[in-house]
């Protein structure tokens, strides 16, 4: 089994299971172009630094790639078919202590900016599944946005909205 | 620094924003600048949409609403009357049970058409969408649709009623008389009314226009413009009151209220297309006189 060292931003070391990395597209470019496949390198002493993942997060990370080893990567955006995603039960509960927290939306980032598409995709679909059937205060209050509208602004929203309400 | 659930990457975002149905996204236009600026962005690459024009066309046994509304792209500051987004849109058509819309493109500016039944429904659509103005522009002009636009000169502040214009080969259609429904109209809540009669088998005569004149006396805080076609044999040299006018054979006559500075123009109807400016001989104080700068020609086809 090959392992590959990830190196998060504060120097934590993570080796992690060749197979699991095809998931993440941005890993995958930098294995190509650092030639780690290659049968002559030696993949456990060329670590892959990653500036913007905190340890903690990428830990999750790969937490979440070992659960889904095996699953199809995602290719492209394939938005119509993104409407009907439903968050599978087990990463429902993965996401759930994180959630209303910098750690979901970090884990979101971290996703992002791996290029983890499925990851992605479900980490967004239970950030908008927090949003459903709440009213526009509660959601503020809930993800710790503060108001910064006018009374003037508020009051102009409402107006805009309200006939489709 | 933390992040915060407004400042995630665009890709993010266009993910949680697709999620979404339409309630949320209006309960996401309430939580903050950046995050309504994304309820708006999601359906259109434009942070908001302006209505500003609302166009009612029927066409023999067709119908249609046109919205027509301006993207605002997030720099622009231009052209506010009243604004929704696309969010607001989609929602206010679900809630009406009309699912047969689509929007369009055309000069940027946006199109935004639904096809619905009966008039009801576009008059519940209108209550709701409030625009400013309506351009209504009709063949048939039965006494049902003659009722509708009195309804809707009740709702906005702006209308444009124009009919009896029909294709070649045509039979007559009915059309309202132009006294009888200014007589109406006048009376509604709108203040800018455009009335343009083209039914060129109508004979209007002086007296109509003399008629219409004391209508628009009447109601001097009105905005009124009137064009109808003139049918006549001869030239004509006419007093009315203290207006002087003259016309040629077959010109559209077209009356204009502002405040209470009158404008009179004609039109040739043939071709080429020209027309002259006339008179009309109100005597107006000197100083009122720059108020007939106001006076509009909205065909650039026509030669003064």
């Amino acid at each position: 089994m090959v392992l590959i060292t990830l190196v998060s931003s504060d120097e934590q070391n993570f080796p992690v299971e060749r197979e699991l990395l095809k998931q993440s597209g941005t890993i995958e470019t930098l294995i190509v172009n650092m030639n780690l496949d290659d049968e002559d390198t030696d993949a456990a002493a060329m670590p892959i630094p990653l500036p913007n993942v905190k340890g903690d997060v990428l830990e999750k990370v790969i937490q979440w790639m070992e659960h889904h080893k095996g699953d199809p990567v995602k290719e492209g955006d394939n938005e119509d078919n993104n409407a009907e995603i439903v968050v599978p039960q087990w990463d429902d509960d993965f996401f759930k202590p994180a959630m209303y927290g910098s750690k979901h939306l970090e884990l979101t980032v971290a996703a992002s900016y791996l290029d983890i598409k499925n990851l992605l995709t479900l980490s967004c679909k239970a950030i908008s599944n927090t949003f459903k059937g709440k009213t526009g205060p509660q959601i503020r209050e809930e993800w710790g946005v503060p108001n910064e509208f006018t009374p003037e602004e508020e009051e102009a929203i409402r107006k805009e909205n309200e006939w489709s309400e | 620094m933390p992040i915060d659930i407004l400042n995630l990457p665009i890709n993010a975002n266009k993910f949680i924003y697709q999620f979404l149905d339409n309630s949320s996204l209006l309960q996401l236009r309430k939580v903050s600048k950046s995050a309504k600026e994304l309820a708006d962005f999601s359906h259109q690459r434009f942070s908001n949409t302006l209505v500003s024009l609302l166009e009612f066309s029927k066409e023999q046994n067709k119908t249609r609403v046109a919205f027509r509304y301006l993207f605002r792209r997030p720099s622009a500051s231009n052209y506010w009357d009243y604004y929704a987004s696309k969010t607001c849109f989609k929602c206010a058509m679900l809630n009406l049970n009309i699912s047969v819309y689509w929007f369009s493109e055309y000069r940027k500016i946006n199109t935004f058409v639904i096809n619905c039944s009966n008039n009801a429904a576009y008059l519940q659509v209108i209550k709701q969408v409030k625009p400013q103005k309506i351009n209504f522009a009709t063949q048939v002009f039965p006494k049902d649709t003659t009722e509708f636009v009195l309804e809707l000169a009740n709702q906005v502040q702006s209308i444009s009623v124009c009919y009896g214009y029909r294709f070649f080969g045509d039979t007559i259609r009915p059309s309202p008389n132009i006294i009888a429904f200014t007589q109406e109209i006048v009376v509604r809540k709108c203040e800018n009314i455009e009335i343009v009669d083209i039914c060129s088998s109508r004979n209007h005569t002086v007296a109509d226009t003399e008629t219409l004149i004391k209508i628009l006396h009447q109601y001097p805080e009105k905005m009124l413009s009137l064009s109808y076609y003139e049918d006549r044999s001869e030239p004509t040299d006419d007093q009315i009151g203290s207006y002087k006018l003259s016309s040629d054979v077959r010109r559209w006559l077209t009356i204009k209220h502002f405040g209470m500075t009158f404008f009179i123009m004609i039109r040739r109807r043939s071709f080429p297309y020209c027309t002259s400016m006339l008179h009309l001989n109100r005597s107006i104080p000197k100083s009122d006189s720059t108020k007939c700068s106001a006076i509009d020609i909205d065909d650039a086809r026509l030669n003064i």
